[in-house]
């Protein structure tokens, strides 16, 4: 892209532009295309969501605003704009308006860190996920604002539900994605979706694989176990059924949300629909290859010689991405479609009792994987390298497969057997004692 | 030990989960409920009063609007009511097609509830429509013989208010195979569910004890496992020619009474299936023609009661002889399994208030009358 | 625990607690339900009572539901097409029946003798107020009111819902076209008692005003 503002710049124009008019010209474009491309998605997911749960339920679902009803999120965008702007004379309105921009803003920072193709990360440096999730976090701070500001008690409960899941649920989310830190050896985002080329093993662990792009890191025990324990602490971090209790709309009616109208509650709405697309976008980016897949990496081979080739490549990199990008969508729909809620202390019990530990096994499985693949004679562990890579791999997989099934079926029992002492059945001393009248 | 503060929370009267205008008064020490305190009277509307003002046939559509879920099974216990009042044969075409209608009531009403209990604990309608879907086929079939979807109107003293249809027979029909499918699905989707389970096990228990001297019924009362069921109890109609069974709880909890309504719908369709290969033909005459005109019962009470999907709905009517109610009285099942909402709900958390609720099934019209 | 009470023809069943096998086996079987229904709402829609998957929405403004005969919305009057006559006689049997006594009724007076005659001057129904339960139609002796299946009656302007006797009046071949078996069972029975009405009206008095001008009036019967 540099080169392209540069050609444009410098040969075509002959402007003789110094470079960070170049960079400045650059991240401006980027930044242009990833706000106009965001909102974009949000009406698309909730257009997407609308309809796929009506057909689940044997609905149709909005057909009506255009073709198909494609214009629908439009439609309602319009209705919110147009609509008055109610902020409860008790509240403290300052921060009932600051609130919205707190939310919205981080999650847009978010996006700003995925490759979304080959050589398109649109700001790429080496600590890329530790900034994802410390920038998904802030927008927890909004949260409060609004659920206190609103001064209604349903909003601040809403409120306190949402940052105690909040926080809870990122202990294993970072967690789970610390195992993949570990085991590709770096915490940039493109680097760990470049390690993930290859067909079932990638290319690092075993370099003879044909590349098709298909090395995701959810085929070996450990990426699996930590893409479960990732999921369900993305559905808490997104607020998505099963995990919908701050805005619960049978108990606490929208919580934090309670006390905003009009565009306020869509920009509350934006956040939300853009947290979960980042949500299922880093998972399809850490677990499942991102943009990798058939015929990108072969593409961009290419287009070492033609141009056009790297481009068709970024053009399927993309398409890969958001396709899988939706996939985890439509699971996060299906999922809506299927479950009641959990209950909020049940939820942190989850959380807490049976992710946290789970994914801590599922690093210390990680540090054996990495051990046994990449150690060696420095480490003082020569006898490593008498095993070929084949046979390092086949051990790294079945060594860390029985620790992941053990620790699972384990944790499964002892918070199973925990849940069965609630309150005393009378299922065996009343039934009968009582004779039809 | 932390000094925590008690917070009184008011769910409703405007909430989206109170099935209605219903308010809630909710202690709570943190998420925990410390007492309750169920207000209504939000839809009152005066039915016993106008009811006494009218004449006994006038009152029929106004008890469609008791319970508007259940219309039929509202008619059919104020009907048995002016019936015994007056003394009232009814032809026995007349009374199958009131168990037919009454069960089809049953079955599309526990649908339903199961939808919303499941809407409560926070799904996102799925159950709910698949109910949904099946009322929309079991309305149809009411339309098509009162004329109504919702407020059928169609008992009358001494019979029903027209015969059927002839299309109505094969619909039926061709309804009797998608219903058990249903239950079916509705059960493998939801009964071994553990979210559900966590959710409902143990949670909102109802003692036996507590449940009679409450004097709860219906699937609530069969819940908390005791096999009183009025159909069986005091047979009227002609439900004494069916067999079925009474299925029964043994906890007593939500999750009880989520499965209660499973079953019911299964022995409702057993009812079905015996009522239809019994129907008599048309040649008895779908109502006493004696009965068709004003009603002037003696001197005298009577009470009448139907075990309608929610409970035990009776209507007490005491005559003076004229062609108006002298006193008239609703026992609403939704009312009453109401009153110990406070103790099902002392001591667990705030969002299972709104799950005990739901498990009950009640609807304000009638809670509320 | 399985304890039996022996009730009359069946019997109390305790229902059986069932716990899914392994964790996660319940909800893969209800996400399993939930996709199956996904599937199938591509595949043909659900008309036939016995399907229970595939859309069963009905697309309003452009489908609509294929009314019973015995659909009742809120009531209307009938007259004759050929002869115009009212076949309401004014016998206010429908203004007592009616539950929210919304139905009011003017009886007509011979302007020369100061009699009545059987026919309604004025017939008001308000629609706004009628909770549409068919008894009218139900004991009407003469046929006369009977039950719409005209459902969009939606307005803005609430005067117009109180429906005079000519807002109300419709043919008879138009309820025929609603409900023709209907129709035919007490066809024979409304005519004859309508013939006898007409014997009793004279003049204009009883011609639906819509009509008045397109039929001959029935010649005036000799005054005794």
């Amino acid at each position: 892209m540099e080169a392209l503002i540069n050609y444009l710049l410098n040969t075509a124009l002959n402007l003789h532009a110094p470079e960070w008019v170049i960079l400045l010209i650059r991240h401006l474009l980027v930044a242009t295309i990833l706000f106009l491309v965001v909102p974009f998605q949000m009406l698309l997911l909730t257009y997407f969501e609308r309809r796929v749960i009506a057909r689940m339920q044997d609905r149709v679902g909005p057909n009506r605003v255009g073709w198909e009803g494609v214009l629908q999120p439009i439609a309602d965008a319009v209705k919110m704009f147009t609509k008055e702007d109610i902020v409860p004379a008790a509240a403290d309105k300052g921060v009932h308006l600051l609130a919205t921009g707190v939310v919205v803003v981080p999650t847009m920072f978010m996006l700003s860190v995925l490759p979304w193709g080959p050589g398109m990360t649109p700001v790429d440096f080496e600590t890329s996920l530790l900034f994802f999730f410390a920038i998904s976090s802030v927008s927890a701070i909004g949260l409060v604002m609004g659920g206190w500001s609103g001064n209604n008690k349903f909003s601040l409960l809403g409120a306190m539900r949402a940052v105690a899941q909040m926080i809870s649920y990122e202990m294993p989310a970072i967690l789970s994605i610390l195992a993949l830190v570990l085991m590709t050896g770096s915490m940039s985002i493109s680097k760990i979706v470049e390690a993930q080329g290859g067909l079932i093993a990638n290319l690092t662990d075993l370099p003879k694989v044909p590349d098709l792009g298909l090395g995701w890191l959810l085929f070996t025990p450990v990426g699996f176990l930590a893409f479960v324990c990732f999921f369900i602490s993305a559905l808490a971090e997104g607020e998505r059924t099963p995990f919908d209790i701050p805005e619960a709309d049978s108990e606490i009616v929208a919580g934090y949300m309670t006390e905003y109208s009009g565009m306020k509650f869509g920009m509350f709405y934006l956040a939300q629909y853009v947290l979960n697309f980042a949500l299922c976008a880093i998972t399809a980016t850490l677990f499942f290859g991102g943009w990798q897949g058939p015929g990108v990496s072969q593409l961009s081979a290419m287009g070492a010689n033609n141009q056009l080739f790297s481009i068709l490549a970024g053009a399927l990199g993309v398409v890969y991405l958001l396709l899988k990008t939706y996939f985890f969508f439509f699971t996060m729909v299906w999922i809506r479609g299927a479950f009641p809620r959990l209950r909020i202390d049940q939820l942190m019990g989850l959380g807490w009792k049976f992710l946290l530990p789970l994914t801590l096994v599922n690093i210390f499985s990680a540090a054996i994987w990495a051990a046994c693949i990449h150690w060696g004679p420095e480490q003082g562990l020569a006898f490593l390298s008498a095993f070929g890579p084949w046979k390092r791999w086949a051990i790294a997989f079945l060594s860390t497969l029985v620790i992941n099934l053990l620790a699972a079926t384990l944790l499964v029992r002892i918070n199973s057997s925990a849940e069965s002492s609630m309150p005393k059945l009378v299922e065996d001393q009343k039934f009968g004692a009582v004779t039809l009248p | 030990m932390l000094k925590t503060q008690e917070l009184q929370i008011n769910i409703g009267p405007q909430h989206p989960s109170t099935h209605g205008v219903f308010r809630v008064l909710v202690t709570v020490d943190g998420e925990t409920v410390v007492d309750l305190k169920p207000v209504f009277g939000y839809l009152h509307r005066n039915h016993e009063q106008i009811a006494e003002s009218n004449t006994y046939l006038q009152n029929m559509p106004y008890t469609d609007r008791l319970d508007y879920f259940n219309s039929m099974t509202n008619n059919h216990a104020y009907a048995l009511a002016v019936e015994k009042l007056a003394g009232i044969e009814v032809p026995e075409r007349a009374e199958y097609l009131r168990v037919i209608m009454a069960e089809l009531t049953r079955i599309f009403n526990h649908g339903c509830a199961l939808g919303f209990l499941v809407n409560d604990m926070g799904a996102w309608q799925t159950a709910l429509a698949f109910g949904i879907r099946e009322r929309e086929k079991i309305l149809d079939l009411f339309e098509m013989v009162s004329g109504a979807r919702m407020m059928c109107n169609y008992f009358r003293f001494g019979g029903v208010a027209r015969d059927l249809p002839e299309e109505f027979i094969p619909r039926l029909k061709e309804l009797m195979i998608a219903l058990p499918s249903y239950t079916d699905e509705v059960e493998k989707m939801l009964r071994e569910n553990e979210i559900l389970l966590i959710r409902s096990e143990g949670i909102g228990i109802l003692p036996p004890e507590l449940a009679i001297s409450y004097s709860v019924t219906g699937p609530v009362l069969r819940a908390s496992g005791i096999p009183y069921d009025i159909r069986k109890a005091d047979s009227y109609s002609v439900y004494g020619r069916f067999d079925f069974d009474v299925p029964v709880g043994t906890v007593g909890d939500v999750y009880d009474r989520f499965i209660i309504r499973i079953e019911e719908m299964r022995q409702s369709l057993r009812i079905l299936t015996q009522a239809l290969e019994q129907l008599p033909d048309a040649e008895g005459g779908h109502i006493n023609p004696k009965a068709r005109q004003a009603v002037r019962p003696p001197v005298g009470d009577a009470y009448g009661r139907v075990e309608t999907p929610k409970g035990e709905l009776g209507f007490y009517l005491v005559s003076d002889g004229s062609t108006k109610p002298y006193r008239y009285k609703v026992r609403a099942p939704s009312f009453i399994n109401l009153t110990p909402l406070a103790d099902m709900c002392r001591g667990y958390k705030v969002a299972d208030i709104i799950v005990i609720l739901g498990s009950i099934d009640i609807v304000m019209g009638e809670v509320d009358r | 625990m399985t304890v039996k009470i022996e009730i009359q023809r069946g019997s109390a069943v305790p229902l059986s607690r069932r716990h899914p096998k392994f964790l996660g086996q319940g909800m893969l079987k209800g996400m399993e339900v939930v996709l199956d229904h996904w599937f199938k709402s591509f595949g043909p829609k659900l008309e036939n009572f016995s399907q229970t998957a595939g859309i069963f929405t009905t697309e309003y403004p452009e489908e609509r539901l294929k009314l019973a005969e015995a659909y009742r919305n809120l009531p209307i009057l009938l007259y004759d097409d050929e002869t115009g006559q009212e076949l309401c006689t004014s016998c206010l049997q429908c203004e007592k029946i009616c539950p929210p006594q919304v139905i009011h009724i003017t009886q007509t007076k011979d302007p020369s003798t100061g009699k009545l005659v059987l026919a309604a001057a004025e017939f008001i129904i308000e629609y706004d107020a009628c909770m549409g339960c068919g008894l009218c139609a139900e004991v009407c002796p003469f046929d006369s009111i009977k039950m719409d299946h005209h459902y969009e009656l939606s307005t803005a302007d609430h005067a117009s819902l109180t429906m005079h006797k000519a807002d109300l009046l419709r043919p008879v071949s138009y309820y025929q076209s609603l409900a023709p078996t209907f129709w035919e069972q007490t066809k024979e029975n409304a005519y004859k008692k309508l013939q006898n009405t007409v014997k009793r009206r004279s003049g204009l008095l009883g011609i639906a005003p819509s009509m008045v001008g397109k039929v001959q009036p029935p010649e005036t019967k000799p005054a005794e």
